[in-house]
Order: structure tokens, then C-alpha cells, then sequence
């Protein structure tokens, strides 16, 4: 059984009115996903900005209601919990966000955030002391940082704060929402490492999401390419930068700047344009419009995920 | 002696008088960028670059001041040149793009007054002409449709277009010096890939000097002809870019190329601990308390820039160490 499946996941953000006109169409942020997360798995999403990235890692944590499918987590459908169900869950899903200095409460010393988890669920005063030490040495911070406040830490140590604070609870799944992308390269590194070791000591799942195609490769094992709310391509994490079925996954790894001057692969990149407004998507293939590939069909029939190799599926209908 | 670099930037000294002390964010930078170059130069926040690029453009604003250096155009030292005069020169001679595109552009004033008011403010043309420059200009950075795009309001475009309209108004007096601070970091990397190919293809046509001022590795070795790395405010290595790849001198340099994330890559050797505080730095080698091939003679002094190939220094005792082994022999 999967610890996460997702089935035909939809988001729609409604439209609004403003004096009985439209102002705003509706948003079809997360358009029918479908996925799977095994236990012990790192899945790495990935894709351009606004593709609906951040808002399926939302709504896995029932952090945004769904507006269709269903989502199970360890064999039980969870997007109709509520009250004490929903509580009891949120234990075994934890979050961390991309921005470490604004998910932490800039009065409260670091100990205090990493025990806030630990209060809310009753344990007692003296194991949550013990936790928390316990917490700040597994992600590598000194006992005396607890009695800091947020803004005397730097960005990558707040990170570590935040990610004590999403494990005081022992979740199985960790939703990572691009969670080293504002800190400096060799930080980036550090708290790579850190999520690594982590994933082995903890037997953690993640859900790893960033828009930095070589970070996600470092980390995860599978990748999940994701365009305009839908998912083009599942691909494993050490095929990605050779060939990617879908056009947009091999554009994607083009676009990456790769550090060897050699290799200027950037500056020939393919790929044109910026993706089309989610509230209006193209017919067909949604990628049909900046495709190089695009033929007749992709401009009128939707194509569907179906398995293209070993472990690999792809939604193109040239494949 | 100004035929070959465009811009020439001598032990430029920028520091900031704060109530804590003097944070010293660009201290003692040398480097020089020829016609048609691009340099390079990057680092890990808070290293001085951006302060640089600053500081080049007569840009720093209290409490920081630029304590000594020369910066050279055209035969003539820009930290010298009067306020009123500077501002002439910026635009005209050299041009600055910023991260972030939204930031840099007007809200309440559509793109094509922006652009105009860019040349008018420079040139004595009628508003017709500088209309069509910035047509012609627009078409020219490969944008459709720059009629209707003149008429836009910067909310109405993407952050991606933002930027290219910033890099229009900024080549629309073909400049001989570009300074593009962070341009791409805040854009999609598809976004990124065609900005850069586009800027590649304009600096080579209109020969611009660029300085490139970026955190990203893969992007230098896009953009750049020549690198320099800088770590808490000084330049630890300059070299050209192939040579900067192959052979890092600086133990810095090293570690920052090992510690970026690359395909197929399984674990990523990080580097130890953060950047120094820029406050009160020791009169050392400020990679000290990071470096892992540190010994005992790097304490106490700052290493020189140190020659080590053609067109290639970087500052680190260890460098001097081989002249050092070689005197004692003696």
C-alpha cells in the first residue's frame, strides 16, 4: 500500500464578481492529478511558476480544500477529514515552506517554536524538553541556540528550525515546498545534506518540491513534471537530465545553466515564451502552443499519462 | 591606455558607518573589463557584489561611502565626476538592470513613457523620434508586438517581460558599460535560458563591456568571459572562465563549485559554517574559520593576490607556499 495516492486531484479557484461583472475567470490551479508516494520515497515535483506546484502540496496537507478527487494517505481517504480526525492526521503530514523567516513567529525564542507541535498534542512539560534538545541536534543546532529568537539566526539555520519543528511530531510524509530555494549555494548544499540524512535516519517520505531541477535530482528518486495544473511526465530522477520523453521535461533540463563553460547549452535553449494564463488553457495538449514538436493532434485531443518505458510514463501523444 | 578596457575599477573601498561599527562591504576591489567582455562576478549573499556594482554607478547611499578607489570610463574617474554630471553619464555610458523587475519599473506609468522619458531625458530629440527608438529598440530585444506592449502598465506583463523592458530602457543609448545585478535570479529558469541567449546576442552586437553580478555558477559559465569571486567584500580569485572551471586556485572557489547541486550528483559536499559578518572582520584571511585546507600560517595576515596562470590570481597563503618552501631551500 502507497503511504500517499492521489487520484484525480482538481483545484479551481471560482471566479469573483465585482458589480455583476467578471473580474477574475476561474483558476484551474490543480486540473486532475493522479500520483502515488511509497514509504521511504523522495518524489520530486517540478515546473515553471503558477504551474500549481505549491497548491497540490497544499492541498495533500489539507492546508486548501480540494474541489475534486480524492486523496489517500496510508490507505485511508483523507480529504473529507475534519475535527478530530483531521487533527489526528496533521501529525502524520508536516510542511515546510520555501520563505524560513516568515513560517517562523518572529517573538517566540526557537525552542518555543520547536515545541509548539509538541504542546498542542499533550505531551508533557518534561519530554518535550528532551524533544526538543533531542530535535535541535538532529538537525545539527547548538542546545543555546533555543533561547534565540528567529531574526538572530541566518537564512539556512531558520530553515533547520523549521524542519525541527515539522519532525517534533514524527510524521511520515514531508511535504518540502521548495525549501532551499532562497538560501546561498553553499548553505543549499548544507541543508540538502541535512534533509538527506534525515530521510535515512527517520525513514522519512518526502514531497519534494522546487523549481531547481538539480537539487530535485540530488534528493529525490522518482520526478513528477508538472504544467498548467496537470502532470506531464513521471520520469526516474537519474534518467531526467538524459531523456526526458515529454518536450517540456528535456525543455525544462535545457534551460537548466549548467556550471561548465563548455557546455552553453542555455543560450541555444528551445524553448519560447512563458506559459499561458491557467484560468484560459489551450485546447489539447496544454503545452501544444510553445511545443517544437507540435503536430495536428496535439491541437485537438488531450493526451494521457501512459507508460512509455520502465518506470516512466508521459502524457504526449508523439510518444 | 583606455583603448582596450572599458571600464577600469582600481582598490575601490566601499564602507558602511553604522551605529554597530564599519561593516566594510567592498574593501580594496580591483578589475578591469574590455569592449565586448563580460565579467563575471559572483559570490554568496552579502559578499560586496551587488555593493560593487553600486558603488561603480555612483549609486551608495549614506551611511555608506566609497572611501577610496578609482573607477575609469572613458578617461575619466567617475568617483571624481560631480553628482550632475554622473547622472548624465548614467544611462548614456553605463546602464544598470536590477533583480528585481517590478521593483525597477514605474507602476503608475505605462512602459512606453518610461522608455521615452529615458531618452528625452538624455537626448535633445522630439518625443516623436524617441518613440520610435523605443519601438525600434523593443523589436530589437525581439519583443512582439511592441506597439501594444508601449501602451501596457508594468502589472499588466510578467516578471519576464518586465525585464526585458528594463534591459530595453537600459541599452536604448547603447551604453558601454552594462551592469546587470542579479538579472535573471528572480525569473523562471526557461525564462532565464532566453534572456541570457538574448542578452548574449545584443552584448556582442553592440560590444558592450558587461558586468555580470550573480550568485548562480551555471550562469557565469553562460555569460561570462572572465570571473571574479568574491568573499566578504575583496575579490578572492580572478581567472579567466574555462581556467576558473577547470583549475580553481582558492579554496573558496572549490568548495562553492563542489557544493552546487549537478545531475546524477548523489551526495553534495556543503561548505562548513556561514558567511562572516562583514562587521569587524579580522585582518586575516576571512575564509579562514571555513577553509578546510586551512594550516597554521594563514592566521594573522591577509594573503596578496597571488599569480598563479595567465590572467589568473586568487588571494591564499597557500598559493605563496611553494615560494616560501622554495626560499627556505636556499
Amino acid at each position: 500500500m502507497s503511504l500517499l495516492e492521489v487520484r484525480n486531484l482538481v483545484k479551481h479557484y471560482e471566479g469573483s464578481f465585482y458589480f455583476g461583472k467578471y473580474r477574475r475567470a476561474k483558476v484551474r490551479a490543480v486540473d486532475g492529478i493522479s500520483l502515488t508516494l511509497e514509504r521511504g520515497e523522495v518524489l520530486g515535483l517540478v515546473g515553471e511558476s503558477g504551474c500549481g506546484k505549491s497548491t497540490f502540496a497544499r492541498l495533500v496537507t489539507r492546508l486548501e480544500e480540494k474541489t475534486a478527487g480524492e486523496i489517500y494517505f496510508d490507505g485511508q481517504e483523507i480529504s473529507g477529514c475534519t475535527g478530530k480526525k483531521l487533527r489526528r492526521l496533521r501529525r502524520h503530514i508536516q510542511i515546510i515552506f520555501q520563505d524560513s523567516a516568515s513560517s517562523l513567529n518572529p517573538r517566540w525564542k526557537a525552542g518555543a517554536i520547536i515545541e509548539e507541535p509538541l504542546v498542542n498534542y499533550g505531551i508533557s512539560r518534561e519530554k518535550r524538553r528532551e524533544r526538543v534538545l533531542e530535535l535541535m541536534d538532529l538537525v545539527g543546532m547548538e542546545p543555546g541556540d533555543a533561547d534565540k529568537y528567529p531574526h538572530e539566526f541566518s537564512g539556512g539555520q531558520r530553515q533547520r528550525i523549521n524542519i525541527a519543528r515539522a519532525l517534533a511530531l514524527e510524521p511520515a510524509l514531508l511535504v518540502c515546498d521548495e525549501p532551499v530555494s532562497s538560501l546561498d549555494v553553499s548553505i543549499r548544499a548544507q541543508v540538502l545534506n541535512l534533509l538527506r540524512e534525515l530521510k535515512e535516519r527517520l525513514s522519512l517520505s518526502y514531497l519534494f518540491i522546487s523549481h531547481d531541477l538539480a537539487a530535485v535530482s540530488c534528493l529525490a528518486a522518482r520526478v513528477a513534471v508538472m504544467y498548467l495544473g496537470q502532470i506531464v511526465e513521471i520520469i526516474p530522477a537519474s534518467q531526467l537530465h538524459l531523456q526526458g520523453s515529454h518536450p517540456y521535461t528535456r525543455a525544462l533540463v535545457e534551460a537548466v545553466p549548467a556550471p561548465d563553460p563548455r557546455q552553453k547549452t542555455v543560450l541555444k535553449a528551445t524553448l519560447k515564451g512563458e506559459p499561458p494564463d491557467p484560468s484560459r488553457p489551450p485546447r489539447g495538449c496544454r503545452f501544444h502552443p510553445r511545443c517544437p514538436e507540435a503536430t495536428g493532434i496535439c491541437c485537438e485531443e488531450k493526451p494521457v499519462l501512459k507508460e512509455v518505458g520502465k518506470e516512466r510514463t508521459a502524457a504526449c501523444h508523439l510518444r | 591606455m583606455f583603448s582596450t578596457s572599458a571600464l577600469k575599477v582600481h582598490n575601490l573601498s566601499t564602507h558602511f558607518y553604522t551605529r554597530q561599527g564599519v561593516v566594510k562591504a567592498v574593501d580594496g576591489v580591483s578589475f578591469t573589463v574590455e569592449a565586448g567582455h563580460a565579467l563575471g562576478l559572483v559570490g554568496e549573499s552579502g559578499c560586496g557584489k551587488s555593493v560593487t556594482a553600486l558603488s561603480i554607478s555612483g549609486l551608495v547611499k549614506p551611511p555608506g561611502r566609497i572611501n577610496s578607489g578609482e573607477v575609469w570610463l572613458n578617461g575619466r574617474d567617475l568617483l571624481k565626476t560631480p553628482p550632475r554630471e554622473l547622472r548624465r553619464l548614467r544611462g548614456r555610458e553605463i546602464a544598470l538592470v536590477f533583480q528585481d523587475p517590478l521593483a525597477s519599473l514605474n507602476p503608475v506609468l505605462s512602459v512606453g513613457l518610461q522608455l521615452v522619458e529615458t531618452v528625452l531625458s538624455h537626448e535633445k530629440v522630439s518625443a516623436g523620434l524617441a518613440k520610435k527608438m523605443a519601438v525600434v529598440q523593443l523589436h530589437r530585444m525581439g519583443l512582439p508586438d511592441p506597439d501594444r506592449l508601449m501602451r501596457c502598465y508594468p502589472l499588466e506583463l510578467s516578471g519576464g517581460m518586465c525585464q526585458r523592458v528594463l534591459l530595453t530602457m537600459a541599452l536604448l543609448l547603447h551604453p558601454k558599460v552594462l551592469i546587470l545585478d542579479e538579472p535573471t535570479t528572480a525569473l523562471d529558469t526557461t525564462v532565464q535560458a532566453q534572456i541570457l541567449s538574448e542578452l548574449k546576442r545584443l552584448q556582442e552586437e553592440l560590444k558592450m563591456a558587461v558586468i555580470l553580478v550573480t550568485h548562480d555558477m551555471g550562469v557565469i559559465a553562460a555569460m561570462a568571459d572572465s570571473v571574479a569571486v568574491m568573499y566578504a567584500g575583496s575579490i578572492v580569485e580572478r581567472a579567466p572562465v574555462a581556467e576558473l572551471f577547470d583549475r580553481p586556485a582558492h579554496p573558496y572557489t572549490r568548495a562553492l563549485l563542489c557544493s552546487i547541486p549537478r545531475f546524477g550528483q548523489e551526495a553534495l559536499v556543503p561548505i562548513k559554517g556561514q558567511p562572516p559578518s562583514l562587521l569587524n572582520l579580522p585582518d586575516e584571511c576571512a575564509f579562514l574559520p571555513r577553509c578546510p585546507e586551512a594550516f597554521t600560517a594563514c592566521r594573522g595576515k591577509r594573503p596578496p593576490l597571488t599569480t598563479v596562470g595567465p590572467g589568473h590570481t586568487a588571494a591564499c597563503h597557500q598559493l605563496c607556499l611553494p615560494a616560501m618552501v622554495e626560499v627556505s631551500k636556499r
